[in-house]
């Protein structure tokens, strides 16, 4: 089974005519890291909320084509039904947290699920030490860092065990450096088998690591596939954030330098290029 | 006289109203006409802040911020407003109008400007933004990107002479943030300050960096040399990919775009 | 530390912290009722004051709640000062101001050493619906944003230049347009978020909800709410037979 198929999907929120989603269609398996990425409006939050099932519930709308999520149809079934299903961590850090310590907040999925107190405090350690939140445990969610918040909202989105992750811009309002502390969790659920589906603008932080890329651009699907391929073609398109890796990548090539393959970030670049060009000033 | 610089911090510290803790302990820093300044730094290091001081908003608890010689604690902040435009992070904070032709003349109206010089301004401004098809439509039906180009519209508009910015590429797309550049490298005012985590957008637009860290300034000078003389790590910044990239190579000349990075490179080939 | 230092939750391991919210809700009521309806002078209103700052001590929370109270204490002064200005009596005015700091300290007391998850839980033991005891979390929990938010707007139009001192009444009402409209819209924006959160945790997915905390009383609970029971009880029936406070 794929972890998600869309087929056709089209969408326009309630009271607008434009569609925010025309006829896109996406597979993704088991286990792969999938990027969106696409300028403002191009209906990147969209289409997670439609995997989520956010759309067309809380939203309604124009509805039309299938969406199946682990063979669930999030068009038949509410979000609060799929949340064990999938895991969605959103935008903006202090609003998705809804409780009043890191505890509680990991907690409050399963109280919602009615899981048994005994079950709930083993699973509510078994998360505060798998994701490093210990020490936090009894912290209010307003004091933690943009950092550590969204790593406490990814805790929360995965406590009920679901096997796919969403994430919907979630560096927007971080600093670099939290940005690559919680993407670097991300990249670790997806190395250990977890499906993550994820909306990003900082290419550079995400490419290295993941299997597809997906660019949309006024509710369409405009190009998708293997990093690598996808952000070539992408260059002087202006509509992604090519990576300065890749721009130089480009440059240095037209200039006669020979890559194996094209560097997703300066890492990478320095792997490929050192070894066999001497430039040394 | 002619003064030379028009934004002075001296020894500038700041405590919340009802608290202990200092935010800023004693920043002194001068920007004279024709700076663009992009101020670093980790989230929750002062960087708000020092731009809240900039217009009157915030006071200094000692020292002292003059703005083109006015002591901000002797002035009003709707007066200081009208030389220091103050652009914010979330747009959505100041939208409160029926049309964006209001929205766009509010601080005019503000400042007491003449009925045809507010609607000279408008118009120009609001057809120069890509925003003149919306003039009599809701800001609230906005996207987020064009709800961002209004707020800096709003403030454009009257022409300050000195142009802050608090974060104003974050979640921005790329046409976005090279409209947003363009625009800083075009302003005819006398200074830009900038306050950004967005390194790379630095890199490309801004030739004076000052890294804030714990309510301190740590770092201040030309981008090009702090960039490569390790202050970045130092003050736990993550270093644009231009400059490990160059670093790696050993490619001289401190290159801060891609575009520099590949020129430097065919120089080094040369010899 | 801010004045909302002394009225958000805490953790905490003292006696007051691992204490079932019920004989704290009753012991909160209680001061009330002392404080409001019983007490009028002076010297018992100082000592209920020094009741709870026993128990802020016990607590370990005494600097967030002397936060709370530097604020409390100007408004305190305030209320004297108006009462003195209206009734001319200085002691009854004290008195009033006493009473308002011993209400606010009552509250923080509770609110330093109770999870508001735990308040939740026991309006739902107590049968409310669980929806509104999340509406009612929610509300604590956003509020303080709100507020920030509040000042972020007021600071984004001065920047503008909106000048809001002015003696002109219809004018003070329209100044507030440029403020409240953007909070609307800004929490409106929150509850959809904060909607979105709580659909993808969750919930409704079941009535039959459960509690990370058991908040279930015990027998020292119950023996602590009836002798606090009985105690303002017996308070309120020397009042009313008419003894004075």
């Amino acid at each position: 089974m794929r972890a998600i198929e869309i087929r056709d999907l089209s969408f326009a929120y309630e009271g607008s005519e434009r569609l925010a989603l025309d006829g896109v269609n996406l597979d993704v398996e088991r286990g792969e890291f999938v990027v969106i990425a696409g300028p403002s409006g191009c209906g990147k939050s969209t289409l997670i909320k439609a995997i989520n099932g956010l759309i067309p519930s809380f939203y309604g709308g124009s509805y039309k084509g299938e969406v199946r999520i682990e063979g669930h149809n999030p068009a038949k079934e509410q979000p609060h039904e799929l949340f064990k299903v999938v895991g969605t961590v959103f935008q903006e850090p202090d609003t998705q947290l809804l409780t009043f310590s890191v505890e509680r907040e990991l907690a409050f999925p399963l109280e919602n699920s009615g899981v048994s107190r005994t079950e709930m405090k083993e699973l509510v350690e078994d998360a505060l030490n798998r994701f490093g939140l210990s020490p936090l445990r009894h912290r209010s969610p307003s004091e933690l860092s943009g950092g550590e918040q969204q790593r406490v909202a990814i805790a929360a989105a995965l406590i009920s065990k679901p096997s796919v992750l969403l994430l919907d811009e979630p560096t927007s309002s971080l600093d670099p450096r939290a940005a690559v502390e919680v993407l670097s969790v991300v990249h670790e659920l997806n190395r250990s088998g977890m499906t993550v589906v994820i909306s990003e603008h900082r290419l550079s932080l995400l490419l290295p690591f993941a299997h597809k890329l997906v660019v949309m651009n006024q509710g369409r699907i405009v190009d998708q596939g293997p990093p690598s391929e996808v952000i070539l073609r992408m260059a002087n398109r202006e509509l992604v954030e090519v990576p300065d890796a890749v721009a130089a990548y480009l440059g240095l090539k037209e200039l006669g330098i020979r890559f194996d393959r094209v560097p997703m970030d300066a890492h990478q670049f320095l792997d490929e290029v050192r070894p066999s060009t001497a430039l040394m000033r | 006289m002619i003064r030379l610089s028009i934004i002075e911090f001296n020894e500038v510290r700041y405590r919340y109203p009802l608290s202990d803790y200092e935010v800023l302990k004693g920043v002194t820093f001068k920007i004279k006409r024709g700076d663009k300044v992009a101020l670093i730094g980790t989230n929750g290091s002062g960087k708000t802040t020092i731009l809240k001081h900039m217009n009157g908003l915030l006071k200094p608890h000692s020292g002292n911020v003059l703005i083109d010689g006015v002591d901000t604690r002797r002035a009003k902040v709707s007066d200081l407003a009208r030389k220091v435009g103050m652009v914010f992070q979330n747009p959505n904070q100041q939208l409160f109008a029926q049309t964006c032709w209001e929205e766009v003349t509010f601080a005019m109206r503000n400042f007491s400007f003449p009925e045809e010089e507010i609607s000279k301004r408008a118009e120009g401004v609001l057809k120069s933004f890509g925003l003149w098809d919306y003039r009599n439509e809701s800001p609230f039906l906005l996207s987020a990107g064009e709800k961002k180009r209004l707020g800096l519209a709003s403030v454009l508009v009257y022409e300050p002479k000195i142009l802050v910015m608090d974060e104003p590429t974050s979640g921005q797309d790329v046409a976005q943030k090279k409209k947003i550049g363009e625009l800083i490298q075009g302003f005819k005012g006398d200074a830009v300050i900038v306050s950004t985590h967005d390194l790379d957008f630095v890199a490309r637009y801004f030739d004076r960096v000052m890294i804030v860290e714990n309510g301190r300034l740590v770092a201040d000078g030309q981008a090009r040399e702090i960039f490569y003389n390790g202050s970045l790590e130092k003050f736990g910044l993550l270093e644009p990919q231009v400059v490990t990239i160059s670093k790696g190579l050993g490619i001289g000349g401190n290159p801060l775009t891609v575009e520099d990075l590949v020129k430097e490179f065919k120089e080094g080939q040369r010899t | 530390m801010s004045w909302a230092a002394g009225l958000s939750f805490v953790h905490g391991n003292s006696f007051l912290h691992r204490l079932n919210p019920i004989p704290k809700i009753v012991l909160v009521l209680g001061l009330l009722v002392l404080s409001i309806y019983v007490f009028q002078s002076i010297a018992y209103l100082l000592i209920l004051l020094a009741f709870t700052i026993v128990l802020v001590t016990a607590a370990h929370q005494l600097k967030r709640w002397w936060g709370t109270m530097k604020m409390a204490m100007v408004v305190a002064l305030v209320i004297g000062l108006l009462d003195y200005v209206f009734l001319g009596n200085a002691l009854f005015s004290v008195a009033m101001g006493l009473r308002f700091m011993v209400v606010v300290s009552a509250f923080s007391v509770f609110s330093l050493t109770t999870a508001p998850e735990d308040v939740a839980g026991v309006m739902l033991t107590a049968g409310f619906p669980y929806a509104l005891t999340v509406a009612f979390m929610m509300s604590i929990r956003f509020l303080p944003l709100l507020a920030q938010e509040a000042q972020n707007i007021i600071d984004a139009q001065s920047a503008r230049g909106f000048d809001m001192s002015t003696r002109n009444p219809i004018k003070m009402v329209k100044n507030y347009v440029p403020i409240l409209v953007p909070l609307i819209v800004i929490s409106l924006m929150k509850a959809d978020s904060a909607g979105q959160a709580l659909e993808t945790r969750g919930f409704g997915y079941t009535k039959d909800v459960t509690s990370y905390n058991d908040v279930r009383p015990s027998a020292v609970d119950l023996v602590l709410v009836i002798i606090t029971c009985i105690i303002t009880g017996y308070f309120v029936y020397l009042k009313l037979i008419g003894l004075g406070f």
